[in-house]
């Protein structure tokens, strides 16, 4: 008795846990969810001006074509969300080589683009099914 | 009483305050606090002091220094659980996302057990050591392995001889075959390994924990004399401990914890004549922590311990505070 108490206190916990955390619903892809290009062109935007501001890291893009960024930002998060978008740039490695980025300036981005898809009202779901994909190029990202 | 208790919490606090100067004196200039964690990826304090949830201690690293930094972070639990308190006051430090060293110092106050310690409460100081193996809880989105920790946490308890003689002298025991041997103190090894499904934004957490432990050493470690204890309740035993968490948004999570817990006494408990008084039973808490910044969380939970030395709903609300610096 006292178990089965126990046992319903966890079966309910359980459910309203995996209840709000159930994946987005129906076939649409990240894809279309974002807003396909125009809505992640968007989220780029924002986040590019995001970026520019964030003392942390906005040294790392002193340097950069800023209109060439965004592009392949673009085709990048579209593609990385099941888009028909091909991404032309360098593999994220190579790309990244010799620029001494760490673990910190990796996450500060993220926290930046979280920061994007919030302003651009991105559902909460959708930004980590998105940072699902970005979060596994870490590795390859930050120099070890 | 009150002044004991205090006197205890800062002799610990500047033990802990020694080893986290003594770390950061060490370490190789280069490193420095980066915050460089995404918020959660540290995990809260767990009651033994370890990164992990309230109940349950994580594979991840405790704090937000990234491999590059060193960290620290203070916390203050409080429990009102039926007819007993808890509270705990600990230090944790996180070094490069790889090695955590803790320290509480935990009591227990109220109830019969805190009545056989002459009214004052019982408490247990718990220094732990945890280290990072191998796995990216965070980073290893596309594959299955998941972070991988083992840690011990040394745990002693100045005030279960007294409790246990007490014990002894109001049952009239009447000779040494009959006295419990119960440690004053034991260490706990477990290892742990913790899986982030960030597309779910679901943390699931599996512990398997070594112990001898009663209570969490609040009663004391194993039972010794198999003449009152019976047979195996002086031996590790194995003991499995589950988060489920799930991110509501960066800021904020919920989840379900479950613990199992030997149950060493329950035989002693028996042969006195005391029925299921020293019954203890798994543990379970359902949580909700806030983080409105990588500087402070909050977790609120109603957690259930069930038996506790004579009071079987020792359940209650649960409160953590917990400040990186």
């Amino acid at each position: 008795m006292e178990f089965a108490r126990k046992m319903m206190i966890v079966a309910a916990a359980m459910a309203l846990t995996l209840s709000t955390a159930q994946a987005a619903p129906g076939s649409a892809s990240l894809y279309d969810q974002l807003g396909q290009e125009p809505g992640i062109t968007g989220v780029i935007d924002t986040f590019i001006g995001i970026v520019a501001a964030d003392a942390r890291i906005n040294h790392f893009f002193a340097n950069a074509n800023i209109a060439r960024l965004k592009t392949l930002l673009v085709l990048q998060v579209g593609m990385a969300s099941g888009g028909p978008q091909k991404y032309t740039g360098r593999d994220m490695k190579s790309a990244h080589a010799g620029m001494g980025i760490r673990e910190a300036d990796f996450n500060a981005l993220a926290e930046d683009l979280y920061r994007a898809m919030d302003r651009s009202d991105v559902p909460f779901r959708l930004q980590q099914r998105l940072m699902a994909v970005l979060a596994a190029a870490e590795p390859a990202i930050v120099s070890q | 009483m009150i002044r004991k208790k205090w006197r205890n919490v800062i002799h610990g606090c500047l033990r802990a305050a020694l080893l986290a100067g003594l770390t950061i004196l060490f370490m190789p200039n280069d490193s420095r606090a980066d915050e460089g964690k995404l918020l959660f990826t540290g995990g809260v304090t767990e009651l033994e002091g370890a990164g992990g949830g309230g109940l349950v201690p994580w594979a991840l690293i405790t704090g937000y220094e990234t491999r590059d930094g060193v960290g620290a972070d203070a916390h203050y639990t409080h429990a009102n659980l039926g007819d007993y308190r808890v509270n705990a006051a600990g230090l944790a430090v996180g070094l490069f996302d790889r090695f955590e060293l803790s320290y509480v110092n935990v009591a227990l106050g109220g109830g019969i057990a805190a009545s056989l310690n002459g009214g004052h409460t019982i408490s247990e100081n718990v220094v732990g050591a945890k280290l990072r193996l191998f796995g990216s809880a965070v980073y290893g989105q596309g594959s299955w392995i998941p972070q991988v920790a083992v840690g011990a946490q040394f745990k002693n308890n100045s005030d279960i001889n007294g409790v246990v003689t007490t014990l002894q002298g109001s049952l009239g025991l009447p000779t040494t075959s009959n006295i419990p041997d119960i440690k004053s103190n034991g260490v706990d090894f477990y290892v742990a390994a913790t899986k982030l499904f960030l597309a779910q934004s679901l943390l699931v957490n599996t512990t398997l924990r070594f112990t001898k432990a009663n209570q969490f050493g609040l009663a004391g470690f194993g039972c010794g004399n198999s003449m009152v204890c019976g047979s195996g309740k002086n031996k590790y035993s194995p003991e499995g401990e589950f988060t489920l968490g799930h991110l509501l948004n960066v800021r904020t999570a919920v989840g379900v914890e479950y613990r199992t817990r030997p149950d060493n006494l329950k035989t002693l408990s028996n042969n006195l004549g005391l029925g299921h008084t020293l019954r203890e039973d798994s543990a379970y808490d359902l949580w909700f922590a806030y983080a409105p910044s990588k500087k402070l969380d909050i977790v609120l939970a109603y957690l259930l311990l069930n038996n506790v030395v004579g009071s079987p709903d020792t359940n209650g609300l649960y409160l953590s505070v917990r400040a990186g610096f």
